[in-house]
């Protein structure tokens, strides 16, 4: 609780920096009036971190892009924002009214605006580490902050952008690269650097680690944490992951629908919530730690910020709700001291701890059969990609060996009926290239696919005479019976909802496209009672109203059960999905996990589940395999690899996910840098050069399959005690330097 | 039974889909239409669209490219002379107010033009001539004299023989003003010059103490006539005078009637005097036969409204006739031609109407037949009537103004043509002139447009045309001819509404060589006026609008067919076809692009067709480039590897996906196309290269290329088209926005 009382402390003595007071933004739009901000009523005080955490569409980003006087013009602001004291945005000058303004004021407004900002008020924009001009060095738009907004001379400058990337812990040779010469965190520390190079008294940091790497994220947030002791005065995380706000807030705000519907002490409200919400959110995150628990996720979605609403707007998804909830507006009360909640009944929750209530043990694993005949094999199956070199480098270059990516390498694996195997990786590890070359959407390069077929493929008689045999697919033609029989029995959902279904297509023709291709059908009928059984099947019911509609008029959630649908019309045998639920808000995932489950239990498939997200894996898996640049690092039963990692990458991996808990720090994760590339890799253990337990005979030679019983291995030089006793020997190795990086 | 379920259901569904396609296209209709750049495109288009449907219907010459305006505006007469000072001209009523002195004295006082004021004083205005007075110049001869009671009838200028000079042998010749006052006052002047400066050197005058109803005649024709074969005496006992001796007839309204006078010249006395036997008021006076050889063809004819009288010159009465139901009215017309000599063809014409009808009705001469000449079935359409000279039968052009519309006839009730004259200038009261120099008719409407129509109409009929503004009256008096003595040029004059008399050269004068103009004296209106080959503007812009919607459509669609089958091939294959294509297809696009298209349309024969064609080979590159680029992104997003993932073939992919996928680009494209097209071709005609035959807008602008000044000169002709090629592009531009908002709903948003 120590945490707590800091910030009890400093809201008692520090100064009151931002000040929100009744604010709310109305968006004019074609489609009528959208309220995406109401009632916002906040205070950021000096060396107070405030976290925000919501679901897409809460706010989020426009409150943080207001506070930095970013407003569109077809915006109406009510109330006002006070920074220091003085009145920063209010109705007057802003949105709408901005052109109303004299051309005078108009221009003052600017320029007071313009001083505030980056001197004031940072920030860090989300996806702001693609925010960097790939035609300028690092120097030079770092340079730029200084050269706007101070006097300094070129000399000067070039110092202070020194000072400014040793500070994000980076090495001062990074200035003169290029953008596309730095690694994501890399550059998102540089963005960080950035923002704070002016030291601003607030700095707004919106999903500083969304897009990066789990071990880079964990890196990211050390270095805030390690900012937030020294230079950070205050600062506003905004983030869909409870872990990253967790981490890094003081005080967490939970935002939905444009409404706060609680603000506490971080681990008050992370603890013992006030608000059914917050419950429901903090519900929605498969843990890594703890047992294995259902998730339900949150049922519903988001309410229509077009339309008017009465009531409190979580009601509708809520399950303690009844009907004061729908009929009046909650209003945003102080609970306890320092605890806000918008709820009706926030007094029932008081002292209840949220987790403990909620928490049953998963009853979904129980279908899983190890011992089931595996419907898919892969043997040693390789992938490279050629680069189209320089065409000089082509025809006279000394190197006889091509440059290429090796991006997946003499892979194995074994996948059971009704199996779920999760492959998880940090990005560029060749997941999801394993997953297309299964799937043979891209030939491999060398390598055996078996699949379990009917061998009377002719004739299907009936389930008696199904003799069964493994059919070699990796070098059927795209025409070939056997591979049009693979198709119709395997399918693939994507990562992406939004780009994995046609947007000039209906749900139907969506659904319908195997049922074309395969030509299962001529009878519409038969089709559409094939299309309404899929579409159930995904919990799209009743499906006469989710035909007829096009997939910009779905939700994420719905997008990627749709995507579902097409993927089970056929019933095939084996799915391959990939990330789905890393677009979902976190709110869906459990939903779509569940059906994945659900899937697999009902219908028998079996599903080669890809993914970075260790936390959803152990929810879904039965079995797992950790790939890094293209090669299994360990495998073996889910809770087996979760509970017991063996590989050093694995337990990095394992602990670099951010949790809700206080004992998290992740300054511990033996690693080093990030993930390379699959281009240039090292000739023995494909982890060398980031394992710090790395010795000479590591670069030189392939480590062996260790094997720890019960089908889990891995692959490396030592066995577990000779890691441990490593460790103990040299220390030194493990106190991390970042400008290792 | 079951099957016959299935059926219906199976159509159930049908219809379902049916409708709910339906739906889907109002519903993205609604958002079209929400944009306003969709909206404006599309309501543009459509104007563009119903202009060329209904464009038969509503340009005027259908074969735009040929006709030729009636080039009437190729010259236009000047003002020869004008006086400054007023003559009173509202107050001339009747009658012929201004002559000139005929070709016969040469020399001394020569080109005058003589005036009757309202004032009573008779003037003479120079022209010009040497030793004569300058142009424009007033010179008073001398006064009658006018009070409120009493009024100036008319003047009449004619030349009289003084007998045979003794020395020379020659015939002594004298101009004489004849002028009479509605109280019966005639005056008959003999003119001489003093240093070029006209004077009346005898005055006679006669007083009959009755009211003269019309203006005193001579029996001499005026000098503004042709030509006159022999001049009359002025007085029998002069040497040489046998039977050609002039006379003065006047009509005068007694109590007890009507009287016809005859008042010899040379002594100002009445010869005889006869009752004419009607009721209503003489409107016409006319002496027959002024140049007869003999004295016993030649008749005084007068008519009333309703019946037409011949006196034979000692008084009795030869005939008289009436045409049942007619009333006459206006002008008596007889051919000069007929006054030369006695033949049984020679007529008296006369307008006539009724209630139902009006027209030109002839009488013989000598033996009062009437004939039908000219017959409309509208009353009061005919206002005026003129012919050729008449000699040797029936005028070959005789005119009649009916209706605003100049008719020439061959023959009695024989039309061979007609052209139409400017209402607003009009009524055309006026009998036209005829100009035998130059066989024309000169034509002079109230409001003061003048028309020098030819006589033989054909596609050219007039000469030139010129319009008097008319002062503050608002008309003008009846012209009159005025033939040059000295050069036998025509002439017209006309007293102006402020009383200031007014000469146009009858030939014209050669001004703008080709005026573009907004509409022709012919009365043709051009709503967007003609260009300077006379084509009507209105009817090239309208004609115009098929043709470029032709190219730009069948362009549009060919360079986009060709474009999608070369984009799918390209960009969704990989292979030798496909790059051999690409490079292809990278080859013509980069050749530029007006170089090749001049090249290609000069190489090959320019016809419709080739154009079209060429102008999709243009096209097709860049189209296939975009498609292609949006093709290969399409092949990149997932949702392709899921349609492959499903067991889609390439068909499937193709036809399914992609194409849905890229019909807004193609939406887009095929509107870029159209409009290219519209510019390609304008742009070839523009230059030149494409034949002006093929009618559209470039075409309208190829002139401006060689003089860029006509914007200035005739900005009706040239805005149309450049608008029309403007919008055009522009509207499609809008449409293919409407479209993108359609199929991007984040620009939707904003």
């Amino acid at each position: 609780m120590l945490k707590t009382e800091t910030v009890a402390n400093n809201l008692g003595t520090s100064k009151e920096l931002l000040k929100i007071e009744n604010f709310g933004i109305i968006f004019d739009t074609a489609e009528g009036q959208l309220t995406a901000l109401e009632e916002i009523d906040l205070s950021v005080f000096d060396h107070q971190t405030l976290g925000i955490i919501g679901e897409s569409g809460s706010g989020k980003t426009t409150l943080a892009t207001a506070i930095m006087g970013l407003i569109p013009e077809n915006a109406r602001v009510t109330g006002d924002i006070k920074f220091n004291d003085s009145v920063l945005i209010n109705e007057d000058g802003f949105g709408k009214n901005y052109r109303k303004l004299k051309k005078k004021t108009r221009k003052m407004l600017d320029i007071k605006l313009q001083e505030i900002r980056w001197r004031d008020i940072s920030m860090i924009f989300q996806g702001s580490m693609n925010a960097f001009n790939p035609s300028y060095t690092i120097e030079k738009q770092i340079g730029e902050v200084f050269r706007i907004h101070t006097n300094l001379n070129d000399e000067q400058i070039h110092k202070k952008c020194i000072e400014t990337i040793e500070f994000a812990g980076l090495n001062p040779q990074v200035l003169s690269a290029f953008p596309h010469e730095l690694s994501g965190g890399m550059k998102q520390r540089a963005i960080i650097a950035m923002a704070l190079a002016l030291s601003p008294k607030l700095v707004i940091a919106d999903e500083p680690t969304t897009g990066l790497d789990v071990i880079t994220q964990a890196k990211i947030i050390t270095e805030l944490k390690r900012l937030k002791q020294s230079a950070l005065n205050s600062m506003i995380v905004i983030s869909h992951d409870v872990g990253v706000v967790s981490q890094l807030a003081d005080t967490v705000m939970v935002l939905y629908a444009g409404k706060i519907m609680e603000i506490g002490p971080t681990w008050d409200v992370y603890e013992k919530s006030l608000n059914p919400y917050t419950m429901a959110l903090l519900n929605s995150y498969p843990s890594i730690e703890a047992a294995k628990t259902f998730i339900t996720g949150i049922p519903g979605s988001l309410p229509d910020p077009l339309s008017a609403k009465t009531g409190c707007y979580f009601a509708p998804r809520c399950k303690f709700a009844d009907q004061t909830c729908s009929d009046q507006i909650p209003k945003l009360r102080e609970i306890s001291p320092g605890r806000f909640s918008r709820c009706h009944y926030a007094e029932k929750f008081l002292n209840k701890e949220t987790y403990k209530d909620e928490k049953k043990e998963s009853t979904h694993g129980t279908d899983y059969n190890p011992n089931a005949e595996p419907v898919l094999k892969i043997e040693e199956l390789t992938e490279y990609f050629s680069m189209r070199g320089k065409a000089y480098g082509e025809l006279y270059g000394k190197e006889e060996v091509k440059r290429v990516v090796k991006a997946v390498d003499h892979v194995s694996a074994e996948i059971r009926r009704g199996e779920i195997y999760g492959v998880v990786g940090e990005s560029g590890s060749g997941k999801t290239t394993l997953g297309r070359v299964v799937l043979r959407l891209l030939p491999p390069t060398s390598g055996k696919i078996y699949y379990m077929m009917k061998a009377n493929d002719g004739e299907e008689d009936g389930e008696g005479d199904d003799k069964k045999t493994f059919v070699e697919i990796e070098n059927l033609k795209d025409r070939d019976h056997a591979i049009r029989k693979y198709r119709s029995e395997t399918q693939l959902i994507f990562q992406d909802p939004y780009d994995s279904i046609d947007p000039k297509m209906t749900v139907y023709s969506i659904i319908q496209e195997p049922i074309i291709a395969h030509k299962v059908t001529s009878d519409p009928l038969e089709a559409s009672r094939m299309i309404n059984e899929a579409l159930v099947a995904v919990n799209l019911s009743p499906p006469e109203n989710y035909i007829e509609r096009y997939p910009h008029e779905l939700s994420g959630g719905e997008r990627q059960r749709v995507a579902a649908a097409r993927a089970l019309v056929l019933r095939p045998e084996f799915l391959v999905a990939d990330e789905p639920i890393s677009m979902l808000d976190v709110s869906l995932r459990a939903g779509f996990m569940n059906l994945l489950i659900n899937m697999r239990n009902k219908f028998g498939i079996s599903i080669l589940y890809i993914t970075h997200d260790l936390a959803s894996a152990r929810y879904l898996c039965d079995k797992l395999l950790v790939m890094y640049l293209g090669v299994g690092m360990e495998g073996g039963l889910t809770e087996d690899v979760i509970k017991t990692p063996l590989h050093p990458y694995t337990k990095a991996l394992i602990r670099a996910v951010p949790k809700p808990g206080k004992n998290w720090d992740p300054s511990k994760i033996d690693i080093i840098g990030e993930v390379g590339n699959a281009i240039d890799v090292p000739k023995g253990c494909r982890f060398t050069r980031r394992c710090p337990y790395a010795v000479e005979e590591c670069m030189v030679s392939v480590p062996p399959k260790r094997d720890a019983g019960n089908g889990h291995w891995y692959l490396c030089h030592f066995t577990q005690n000779e890691l441990e006793n490593y460790k103990s020997f040299h220390k030194e190795k493990f106190n991390f330097n970042d400008e290792m990086i | 039974m079951e099957n016959r379920d299935d059926k219906l259901s199976l159509n159930e569904i049908r219809k379902k889909r049916l409708q709910f396609r339906l739906r889907q296209l109002r519903k993205q209709w609604k958002i079209f239409y929400r944009s306003t750049y969709g909206k404006i495109g599309f309501y543009i288009i459509l104007v563009f669209a119903i202009i060329s449907l209904i464009a038969p219907l509503i340009e005027v010459h259908h074969d735009s490219l040929s006709y030729v305006a009636p080039a009437i505006d190729t010259t236009a007469p000047s003002i020869l002379a004008s006086s400054t000072a007023s003559f009173g001209g509202a107050a001339m009523v009747n009658g012929t107010p201004i002559t000139l002195q005929g070709s016969a004295i040469t020399g001394l006082g020569s080109d005058n033009v003589y005036l009757l004021g309202s004032n009573g004083a008779v003037s003479a205005m120079g022209l010009g001539a040497s030793q004569a007075l300058a142009k424009g110049k007033i010179a008073n001869i001398f006064n009658v004299t006018v009070n409120s009671t009493v009024s100036p009838l008319g003047i009449s200028v004619f030349t009289l023989s003084k007998g045979i000079d003794v020395y020379s042998g020659s015939q002594v010749l004298s101009n004489f003003v004849l002028v009479s006052t509605s109280n019966g006052n005639i005056t008959l002047a003999s003119i001489s010059h003093k240093s070029g400066i006209p004077y009346a050197s005898s005055i006679k005058s006669i007083d009959l103490h009755e009211k003269l109803i019309l203006p005193a005649i001579s029996s001499v024709l005026p000098i503004n006539t042709p030509q006159t074969p022999s001049v009359p005496f002025l007085n029998p006992s002069e040497p040489g005078a046998t039977s050609n001796i002039a006379s003065i007839y006047a009509v005068v309204s007694e109590p007890t009637g009507y009287y016809l006078y005859k008042i010899s010249d040379s002594s100002m006395k009445v010869d005889w005097s006869t009752k004419i036997s009607t009721t209503s008021a003489p409107n016409n006076l006319q002496f027959m036969g002024s140049f007869y050889s003999s004295g016993s063809g030649q008749r005084v004819i007068l008519s009333t409204s309703n019946e037409v009288f011949s006196y034979y010159t000692n008084g009795t009465l030869a005939w008289d006739n009436k045409v049942s139901g007619e009333t006459f009215y206006g002008s008596m017309f007889i051919p000069y031609g007929y006054q030369l000599s006695s033949n049984s063809y020679n007529q008296v014409f006369l307008m006539g109407r009724s209630s139902i009808s009006s027209g030109v009705y002839g009488f013989n001469a000598m033996s009062g037949a009437a004939t039908t000449i000219f017959n409309s079935s509208s009353p009061n359409s005919v206002t005026a009537i003129s012919s050729s000279l008449g000699i040797g039968g029936f005028p070959s052009a005789f005119l009649v103004i009916s209706n605003n519309t100049a008719y020439v006839l061959s023959d009695p009730q024989a039309i061979t043509g007609n052209v139409s004259l400017i209402k607003t200038y009009g009524p055309f009261v006026y009998n036209p002139l005829y100009d035998q120099v130059s066989s024309q008719f000169i034509i002079a409407g109230v409001k003061g447009g003048i028309y020098d129509l030819s006589s033989s109409l054909g596609s050219n009929p007039f000469n030139w045309a010129a319009v008097y503004v008319p002062g503050s009256s608002g008309v003008i008096s009846n012209p009159a001819l005025i033939i040059n003595g000295l050069n036998d040029k025509s002439s017209i004059g006309f007293v102006g509404g402020n009383g200031a008399a007014i000469i146009y050269s009858a030939t014209g004068t050669t001004t703008n060589p080709m005026p573009p103009t907004f509409h022709t004296p012919s009365g043709t209106i051009f709503p967007l006026g003609t260009t300077t080959e006379g084509s009507d503007v209105w009817s090239q812009f309208i004609a115009s609008f098929t043709p470029d919607w032709v190219i730009g459509i069948s362009v549009g669609l060919i360079g986009v067919t060709i474009a999608i089958v070369l984009g799918m091939l390209i960009g969704y294959y990989r292979g030798f076809i496909s790059t051999a294509l690409d490079t292809i297809t990278l080859v013509i696009y980069l050749i530029p692009g007006l170089a090749l298209l001049i090249a290609l349309t000069s190489v090959l024969s320019p016809s419709f067709l080739n154009i079209i064609l060429i102008l999709s080979f243009l096209s097709w590159p860049f189209t296939t480039f975009t498609i292609l680029g949006v093709i290969r992104s399409i092949k990149q997003r997932t949702f392709i590897d899921a349609a492959r993932v499903s067991g889609a073939g390439s068909s499937q992919i193709l036809r399914r996906h992609m194409l849905p996928n890229i019909i807004p680009l193609l939406i887009y494209l095929t509107a870029v196309n159209i409009s290219g097209a519209v510019g390609g071709i304008s742009t070839l005609q523009y230059l030149g290269i494409a034949p002006l035959t093929i009618q559209t807008w470039g075409a309208m602008l190829n002139p401006l290329q060689g003089n860029f000044n006509l914007a200035a000169q005739a900005p009706w002709w040239i805005i149309p088209p450049a608008i029309a090629i403007t919008l055009f592009i522009t509207a499609f531009i809008f449409l293919s926005r409407g479209v993108d908002e359609l199929v991007n709903p984040r620009i939707r948003r904003r």
